[in-house]
Order: C-alpha cells, then structure tokens, then sequence
C-alpha cells in the first residue's frame, strides 16, 4: 500500500466466524465491533486505554479495542466476550454469576476476555497482575478474583448428553 | 463512539516505503498507537498536523531481540511485554526487563513499543529511564536512507515529539551487563505513573544512575552516580539535579528517590 487510504475493505475472524466489511481508517477496532458487528458485549469506559472496559483478544493476546484502528486486524483474529466456542471463556462467565463478581456489569467483559487471557494456572498474584488494567468502581475486586480462581479450579466443563440407550 | 479526527491510512512494507511514507507531508508514525490515538482523540495540539498514520508494524528493520558481541539490538517495534519476558534481556539488561515489567497494565504492555517510548516522552517513561542508565544508542533512519546512531540520552532530552518527523527509529542497541537494576514508586501498585523510577547499570567500570518522575522527562544523573555508597552525598547530589528538573518535588520525594537509589545500587553490586 503506498496510497494513503481513507477506507479499507478488510476480512477479520471475528470469534470464529469470517467478518468482511469496508471501514474508514480512524474507525477503533471497538466501534467496528459495536457499531458495525452489533457485538455490543465490548464496553468502552473511556475510550483512551485506562479502563480496561474494551479489552479483547486480537490473536489471543489481550489489547484495548478503543486504541487498535480496525484496519489493523485485516486478516487477523479477534475474540470477544460473546465468543460461544470456548470452554473457558463459558467457565468465567459463569463463575462471575456464580461468584456475584459483578454489581453494574459494565467492567465484566473487559474483565472476563483479560482473565481469559490468563496462564491457566495463574495463581491470585497473577490474576491481580493480570487485571490490573481493568478498573471496577463497584466491587473492590475481591470477588473478581475470586471467580477467576473459582473458573481456574474446574476441569473442563462438558456439555450435558444424553445417551441414547 | 471513539472521537479520532478523520485520517488516512499507510501500512509500508519495507523501510524504503516507509521513509516516502513519513516523508508525506501530515504524516505520523503510527506503532503501538497507546500515545497517538489517546493524543488524537483528546485532540493534543501536537497532533494538530496528522492527517495520514503511517503503520509501521510491518517493518521486519524495526523487529526482534537480537544477541551480539557486548550489545542487544532491540528492534523499536518490541513491546513492553516482549521487553518484559525475553530471557536475553532479563539477563543482560535487567534493569529494562524489569522497567517494561512495571510499566503500564497488561493490554497496553501487548502493544506499546520501545520507540514509541523514546518518542513520545513521558514524564515517568519507565523504559526509557532504564535506557538512559544503560547507555543505550538508538538507530536512526532519516529520509535519505542514512541510518545514525543517536544516544538516547540525547533523543529524550530533544524532546522527540516535536523531532523532525521524517525520521524512523529502527532500533536501540544496549550495552550487555550483568549489574542494572530499575526500582518504581507509583501511585499505585500497578499501572501507575512513577512517583520516583531510578535506573542503576554498571556500564564498564562505572555505575550509571537514570532518574524517572522527578522532572519533564527521564535524565540520567551524573553526580548521583558518582556519589554512590555515600548517602548524605547522595542526597546533596540529588537535591541539584532535580532543582534541574521541575518545581514541585519536595523534600519527601527526594528521600523516596534516595532510598530507592541505594536499594538499585545494592542490587547491582552484589
């Protein structure tokens, strides 16, 4: 590319699923997401990397969605809080029900996709390192914490069956 | 909504391209995007002039750890976190593994770079504080192709924000040793901003000293260093480097500074 471009027609895997879609170039990969994409599970806080409310996996490394430009993500991978696919991610949803880990809800994806990215034994040092970039005003984080190991201490979850007999 | 003023977009594939790219005029490099796109979308007057992001990303110049005889060659476009967990800078450079450590939140670690660290200078820019201890040399592309060697010392103190655009900092280049060490204060445990960040590196026979958070940009302290191991020296040492720096640090920060020189210091001599 050696014209600068105003729009671009870029394909991402958005959670599993090949998403192609012409954006400007100053669109953030979070308003990609909400406003075009209807994933409206991101959350921007505000939307200048302090919050942590818009994180998403971008090749399954954690960033902030409001300073990624989604022209970026052209070819890439990007996993989001309504990612059906992954047994994790459903483990730490459910265990921040489970743990009440949330009061106004608005940090949770932000800090559910961070804790996703987490080692899978991360002890409660590295979860409080792990989310450090992610800002809650309502719960003071102790229950947070506690869902996240709560999420680490089960095995893999497996979908109920029935067996035919 | 993000608030980002309308732009165009140029993602250069080889250096060539990337020095036509940063020479069009409204032109801004554009890496981790951690400083830029908070810069222009709070609509910083220094971003007053971008009209085109230049994406560098893609520059294989600009990549890798690499060992040499007596140096590492950081490619400008590693990461904090790369910085961080590298095992070849943990060993020869400590002092900037363990800055990039303690610098920022995870996220913003996935993607801010060691160039962009130089360039956009942060009061309390842990990484290149631990640069300026270890007397790192940045490579410099300008227009013409011409690759320099430029201290770091120098490019922090020019302010490089405001540096003439045109050129592209490919990598930093720093002195392997075995004896640095980088010690924070924040204001809070993590992703804070550094009250104090001090850098000790002993580069040859000498003991270098950086200072972070006690002025408008990291600076390395000369009479600090030479001081060393005498703490009422020290402590006359610091009081005039930091009178250098900015108004408004008193005397309990200067005490904060002191303290976390001497722990450094101890860390690098044993």
């Amino acid at each position: 590319m050696t014209t600068p471009a105003a729009t671009l027609a870029i394909t991402v895997d958005v959670n599993g699923g090949p998403v192609r879609v012409r954006v400007a170039a100053a669109t953030t990969l979070v308003d990609l997401l909400r406003d075009r994409l209807a994933l409206t599970g991101t959350k921007v806080g505000c939307g200048v990397g302090e919050c942590g409310a818009c994180t998403v996996l971008l090749d399954d490394v954690p960033v902030l969605a409001c300073l990624v430009l989604a022209v970026e993500v052209d070819g890439r991978r990007i996993t989001t809080i309504e990612d059906g696919r992954d047994a994790r991610m459903e483990r730490l949803r459910a265990a921040f029900i489970e743990e009440g880990a949330l009061q106004c809800g608005f940090c949770t994806p932000g800090m559910i996709v961070a804790a996703r990215a987490l080692a899978a034994d991360a002890d409660d040092t590295a979860i409080r390192a792990g989310l450090a970039g992610n800002l809650c005003r309502c719960t003071g984080y102790a229950a947070i914490v506690r869902a996240v190991r709560r999420a680490r201490g089960r095995g893999p979850r497996r979908p109920t069956r029935r067996t035919r007999g | 909504m993000s608030d980002l003023p309308p732009l165009r977009y140029l993602r250069p594939r080889d250096l060539d391209e990337a020095l036509t790219a940063i020479a069009r005029p409204g032109a801004c490099i554009y890496a981790g995007g951690t400083d830029l796109l908070v810069a222009l979308s709070e609509r910083r007057a220094w971003t007053r002039f971008v009209r085109t992001v230049v994406d560098v990303k893609a520059l294989d110049a600009a990549r890798g750890i690499t060992r040499r005889a007596g140096e590492l060659r950081i490619g400008a476009l590693t990461t904090a976190h790369a910085l961080a967990t590298d095992p070849d800078v943990g060993r020869h450079a400590a002092a900037l593994a363990e800055a990039a450590h303690l610098t920022s939140a995870p996220a913003l670690r996935r993607r801010g770079t060691v160039g962009g660290n130089l360039v956009t200078p942060h009061p309390a820019g842990d990484i290149a504080t631990a640069l300026l201890a270890l007397g790192a040399v940045a490579e410099v592309a300008d227009a013409s192709g011409r690759v320099a060697d430029v201290p770091v010392a120098e490019l922090v103190a020019s302010h490089a924000r405001t540096w003439p655009r045109q050129r592209l900092i490919l990598a930093v280049r720093v002195p392997r040793t075995r004896r640095s060490a980088f010690e924070k204060v924040a204001t809070r445990a993590a992703f804070g901003r550094a009250v104090v960040a001090v850098a000790v590196a002993g580069v040859g026979p000498r003991l270098q000293v950086a200072l972070g958070g006690l002025g408008g940009r990291p600076f390395v302290a000369l009479d600090v260093a030479a001081a060393l191991g005498r703490r009422p020296a020290v402590d006359g040492a610091l009081a005039s480097a930091c009178r250098l720096g900015d108004d408004g640090i008193g005397p309990e920060r200067l005490r904060l500074a002191a303290t976390l020189i001497a722990r450094a210091a101890a860390r690098v001599r044993t």
